[in-house]
């Protein structure tokens, strides 16, 4: 039966039940029924309804619950939200209840409570629970309240939180502090740095925005080129890129040295392009020397120089431009 | 011919792109209760652009950042002591978040406090109502801009002018 003759009938079941005279007697207060009383938000109620809400196919009312939770987190009883995060064990709700205690965190109500999160995002015995107190970290301010977490995460065993925690570094960077601080720009590449997983360091370099980035972070970045991993050599590559005004000269050097001796294709064109966002119309006469190192890389090139030559200021409308055309040929 | 069907099929396909920008859409509380008591024109009827918000009490408690979200704050405190009818032009205390697409959302006017300092946080107090810089009474200015022009279209249809807010109130969407 459609949805919405389920609907229909279920409000004809009601409409019944309330028109028939039993049911009417029933629905008349009596002096037996208890009075209506207010009740306070509990930590308990809260989370029933999240446990049930979780199952239900409506993103929306997920949201809705996630919604309220974050927004009730602020006058929630401490010590019960506490108690409740260290007895659940099911990822689902972990995550729930830690974004509640990262809420009273970042609202100033408690705001020591995103360290109970990150002790279980580095100790949890469950791989599960880790990611998932990882993700309730996510655009907040983590970065900065937690120490060294996020380089202790890059060396977590399990992939998955691995990644999560990439995820972290690079919406932090993105979305709490719109690339504008530097701090959080070098602890990305510290991290990226620290990992192991080469999948991980490569996720991180190549969504960063480096346009803050210090000059210690610059060097590790310049380091990265020489990585075994040619997904880790191009990630770098587009990283340097965007690095600040002092840290131009040294980087568009090291790109425009490594063209040279780099065999992978997709680095070569991550260098290219790296090379062109250092210089942008500046950029030509280095991209027409290196036309003739690799005959393969020269449509690459002419396209890079076509887009450079067209006087655009903006590195995002060069972007657009460079895709538009190769579309077009 | 060719070329011309090169070109539409181009134009297609630079709409089909997506935008390298990050997007956010963020609500905007009131940063305390109070009254609106100015949005894009005064009644002068000179531009203003942007938000005012008063409660008529000045160094009232509690200036909050108003957008729903962990963002990393700058606080530039210009002059300390309290002041509710202007301390000139360009003396304003301020709170501002720059966003990566050149958009720059603010919060001026408020008295410098012990919460006046750079941090990332969701809607956290930095000073009290007050009337620091360039004003006649004490409000908080909740401006949000780009390159050098003041944007309306994020508290239009959301707020008006003489409306009640409380901290729970929305007065816009940043996006």
């Amino acid at each position: 039966m459609p949805r919405f003759l389920q609907g229909l009938r279920a409000l004809g079941g009601l409409t019944l039940m309330l028109t028939s005279p039993a049911a009417f007697a029933q629905s008349t207060p009596s002096a037996a029924m208890p009075a209506l009383k207010g009740e306070s938000c509990s930590v308990q109620g809260l989370m029933d309804q999240l446990r049930q809400g979780l199952g239900s196919s409506s993103k929306a009312y997920r949201d809705y619950l996630n919604a309220v939770l974050r927004e009730a987190a602020v006058s929630l009883p401490s010590g019960e939200l506490h108690a409740a995060f260290d007895r659940e064990t099911a990822p689902a709700m972990v995550e729930q209840l830690a974004a509640a205690l990262v809420a009273r965190s970042e609202r100033e109500a408690e705001k020591d409570a995103i360290q109970a999160v990150a002790r279980r995002a580095l100790e949890d015995r469950d791989p599960s629970v880790r990611a998932a107190t990882v993700r309730a970290m996510r655009r907040t301010g983590a970065l900065e309240k937690t120490g060294d977490m996020y380089e202790r995460l890059m060396r977590d065993g399990s992939p998955e939180v691995r990644m999560e925690a990439a995820k972290n570094l690079i919406e932090d960077n993105q979305y709490v502090y719109s690339a504008h601080h530097g701090p959080a720009t070098d602890m990305a590449v510290n991290a990226a740095t620290a990992s192991t997983d080469p999948k991980v360091t490569a996720k991180i370099l190549e969504s960063l925005d480096t346009r803050r980035m210090g000059p210690e972070a610059g060097q590790k970045l310049l380091g990265m080129l020489g990585h075994e991993s040619a997904d880790v050599r191009r990630s770098a590559a587009l990283a340097l890129g965007g690095v600040p005004a002092a840290q131009m000269g040294p980087a568009r050097e090291a790109l425009v040295g490594m063209y040279r001796g780099e065999r992978d294709a997709g680095v070569r064109k991550a260098l290219v392009q790296g090379i062109a966002e250092l210089g942008f119309a500046d950029a030509v006469p280095a991209l027409r020397k290196l036309r003739s190192v690799d005959p393969g890389m020269a449509p690459e090139i002419d396209a890079w120089i076509r887009v450079l030559q067209s006087g655009v200021q903006e590195w995002d409308l060069l972007l657009r431009e460079k895709q538009r055309l190769q579309q077009v040929h | 011919m060719r070329l011309t069907k090169k070109s539409a099929l181009a134009a297609l396909l630079v709409l089909a792109v997506p935008s390298v920008a990050a997007a956010y859409s963020y609500t905007v509380k009131s940063p305390f209760p109070g009254t609106v008591t100015a949005t894009t024109y005064y009644s002068s009827g000179t531009f203003h652009g942007a938000v005012d918000i008063s409660s008529g009490r000045c160094n009232y408690w509690g200036v909050e950042t108003g957008v729903m979200a962990s963002l990393s704050w700058n606080v530039t405190v210009r002059t300390s002591g309290v002041y509710c009818n202007g301390t000139g032009s360009g003396t304003q205390n301020e709170a501002k978040h720059a966003f990566s697409n050149g958009k720059t959302f603010r919060l001026w006017h408020f008295i410098k406090t012990a919460d006046s300092y750079d941090r990332t946080c969701n809607r956290c107090q930095v000073g009290n109502e007050g009337g620091t810089g360039n004003a006649t009474g004490p409000h908080v200015h909740m401006q949000y801009d780009q390159s050098g022009s003041n944007l309306t279209g994020w508290y239009s249809g959301y707020t008006t002018k003489g409306e009640a807010v409380d901290r729970s109130e929305t007065v816009g969407v940043l996006e």
